[in-house]
């Protein structure tokens, strides 16, 4: 069974590596979105597996979400995105983040196989015995949670921890 | 020379596109498709030098979409520019005719080199 930090230190690592490569983050708004109020948004996926049930998740706020989606599409930081190319963009990023993901744990696991990403809005709650870790990183200006949501038969018998 | 850029998601099209600009082929014609069907058309539409395909999309794969090209006996140059790139995966693109896989994320640089070397 691949741990749960071993999940997170693989999220945080390529998520940070595809901001470094895709975002041309002289182009976002240095406003800062740790907290500014508007609802939560980001992307979700799975790697699933005979042995290994995870689920990976990048959240930020409805508005710094939006400055990544923009930074990725290349547009320009006052210009408006549509939600579906934000969802489509953002979905994007997890996707390209999980098959990186997949490399890294490749010789603990070489059979799992990836969810289509899934764009949210709110929080989500793990329900059932699923162990969640979190990690808080920027991406430009935008904080952004790192989120793993380890369902594997081992984390069931572990306590759950707090979620974003 | 004309290039067909598929993937399902306008994103990563819009990504691809920039990335071809930066490494020098800015000049050069780009079509899109959002699937392996859809590029399977517009390959026989539009005819192009070139097609840089995802490998997971709906309807059709890449992969898919390559055994298609290659039944049909077209020989348009194909790659793959996708989120996963296991040994396995390489195998199969290679096995299948496909010049090269790039995995995401992936620079102009790395685009650069491959095209270079795919296209000598």
């Amino acid at each position: 069974m691949i741990s749960a930090e071993d999940w997170l230190a693989a999220t945080t690592k390529s998520l940070i590596e595809v901001a470094e490569t895709y975002f041309d983050v002289g182009t976002m708004t240095s406003e800062d979105f740790a907290d500014d109020g508007s609802a939560k948004c980001g992307a979700i996926i799975g790697l699933i597996s005979e042995n290994n049930t995870v689920q990976l998740m990048m959240l930020s706020s409805r508005r710094g979400s939006e400055s990544l989606g923009k930074a990725l599409l290349g547009f320009e930081a006052d210009e408006a995105i549509e939600t579906g190319d934000l969802a489509d963009a953002i979905g994007e990023i997890i996707n390209i983040v999980a098959g990186m993901v997949k490399g890294v744990v490749n010789d603990q696991d070489d059979s799992l196989n990836l969810t289509l990403p899934t764009f949210v809005e709110g929080t989500l709650e793990p329900v059932g015995a699923e162990e969640v870790l979190c990690k808080v990183i920027n991406m430009g200006p935008v904080q952004t949670k790192v989120l793993v949501f380890n369902g594997s038969p081992q984390a069931a018998r572990k306590p759950r921890s707090s979620a974003a | 020379m004309k290039i067909l850029i598929v993937d399902d998601s306008k994103a990563m099209r819009m990504i691809v596109k920039r990335t071809l600009r930066q490494a020098g082929y800015g000049d050069h014609e780009f079509a899109e498709a959002v699937d392996g069907a859809n590029g399977y058309e517009q390959v026989n539409d539009w005819q192009p030098d070139l097609v840089l395909s995802d490998w997971n999309m709906p309807n059709m794969s890449g992969l898919e979409f390559l055994q298609k090209l290659k039944t049909d006996g077209n020989t348009v140059k194909f790659g793959f520019i996708t989120s996963e790139g296991t040994a396995e995966m390489r195998q199969m693109a290679d096995e299948n005719g496909a010049l090269f896989l790039i995995s995401k994320p992936f620079t102009s640089d790395t685009v650069k080199d491959t095209l270079e070397k795919a296209l000598s």
